[in-house]
């Protein structure tokens, strides 16, 4: 089980890293908020996979819960954020 | 989903589902349904996150259940929209466990659809904007409605004004399925109204091409 | 009983990994930015919800799998919410969609 475990954490990784190349290359400024929203609900997965691996799952669902509303939290503030920017603009 | 009771007023469809509690005890706990839920919803979120049944853990829940309650009665009085307050109508608690049910399956075949379309070499996909007009009973209805159509396959809430829903569809097939209105009546009978499919979406209107906006 | 629960969280979690990576690359092969935000409102939600209930069904009936339960329900809640508040800044922003290659050289 350990093993299974660990290959999927690296299977997760490689997701991981995928959209990274969005938030690099993103033409506009939502493609690369959208690429790490992406990575944050990926990472949300592996610090979960990392708990069991540890077998402290009841320590690391905690931290997964608070990253997974600020991942919420940051995503909902930045949009706003390009809103009032692009009211500045006209 | 399931046989749908048309009733027109709550007191007779909570009878109906209630035949031997009192007149009083319904109307009692139709009075206080939300505060009752929400009680019972943060208590259950509170043990979960504790995980502790000590005293001194439960005197701090009850402590934090009662601030948050105060807290959003607040919250009650402001308005979501300047003309209606927030659920003027009250929502049917089995309807709603039948349709989040129907949401969940939702979300499976959306997933795989939009799964299959990106893994098909050629991508078929023909995306447009669709606009129309639903009439919902109150703002939480729209924000449902907005919510379910994010959920279902390959379509997207894009702005929500009024009763003007602009979404953003994917293919052909999925703009029909959502023009063809199931959703927006599921939604519309989760708040007791008696509608058929096809007055619940009108005023379409699809651009298809850039010079369309 | 315990073989039958590991294989339906190997399953689960398998679909989940499978999903997530396809919303991974879906991220990056769709054309613009509204076709994207269905990858990541959609395919990835399914992903983390499978993955999330394929570890709970592995940890059984706990206080950890309540709480991966509240994690669900919290994700099942914001994902698409928080695909929608990005695409609809982006509309306000004054983003054009992309609509096809046909439609563009006609």
């Amino acid at each position: 089980m350990q093993t299974f475990f660990i290959s999927i954490a690296l299977v997760l990784c490689i997701a991981l890293l995928i959209p990274f190349y969005r938030v690099y290359k993103g033409p506009t400024v939502f493609d690369r908020l959208l690429g790490a929203a992406a990575v944050g609900a990926k990472i949300l997965t592996l610090i979960l996979l990392f708990g069991l691996i540890y077998d402290r799952l009841d320590m690391f669902i905690d931290i997964s819960l608070g990253y997974a509303i600020l991942n919420f939290v940051g995503v909902i503030a930045m949009a706003k954020y390009f809103r009032s920017s692009a009211r500045s603009a006209k | 989903m399931c046989k749908v009771v048309h009733a027109t007023q709550p007191f007779l469809f909570f009878n109906q589902v209630s035949p031997f509690s009192t007149m009083n005890n319904t109307s009692l706990w139709l009075r206080h349904r939300g505060l009752i839920l929400q009680i019972l919803l943060l208590s259950a979120i509170w043990l979960i996150l504790s995980g502790r049944t000590d005293a001194v853990y439960l005197f701090w829940g009850v402590v934090s259940v009662a601030f948050v309650i105060w807290l959003s009665a607040k919250l009650h009085s402001i308005p979501l929209s300047e003309k209606e307050p927030c659920g003027t109508t009250r929502i049917i608690i089995p309807r709603l466990i039948v349709y989040l049910f129907w949401l969940v399956w939702q979300i499976i075949k959306s997933g795989t659809y939009v799964a299959y379309l990106i893994l098909h070499p050629k991508m078929p996909i023909d995306p447009m904007i669709v606009r129309f007009t639903s009439k919902q009973p109150n703002v939480l209805a729209r924000v449902i409605l907005g919510n379910s159509i994010t959920l279902t396959p390959g379509t997207l809430t894009l702005d929500i004004e009024d009763d003007l829903f602009t979404v953003h569809a994917l293919t052909q097939e999925v703009e029909e399925e959502l023009v063809s209105g199931d959703m927006e009546a599921r939604v519309a009978r989760l708040y007791m109204q008696d509608c058929t499919s096809e007055d619940m979406c009108c005023d379409i209107e699809l651009i298809t091409s850039g010079r369309g906006r | 009983m315990s073989l039958l629960q590991d294989a339906l969280a190997i399953i689960l979690v398998l679909g989940g990994t499978f999903f997530m990576l396809v919303g991974s690359i879906g991220i990056n092969r769709l054309p613009d930015f509204f076709t994207r935000a269905h990858a990541s409102g959609k395919v990835d939600t399914l992903g983390i919800l499978m993955f999330l209930s394929g570890l709970a069904v592995f940890e059984g009936f706990t206080l950890t799998s309540a709480k991966l339960l509240l994690i669900i329900a919290f994700v099942a809640f914001t994902s698409p919410v928080a695909a929608h508040a990005l695409a609809r800044r982006a509309l306000i922003y004054g983003m054009k969609p992309w609509y096809g290659k046909r439609k563009d050289e006609g």
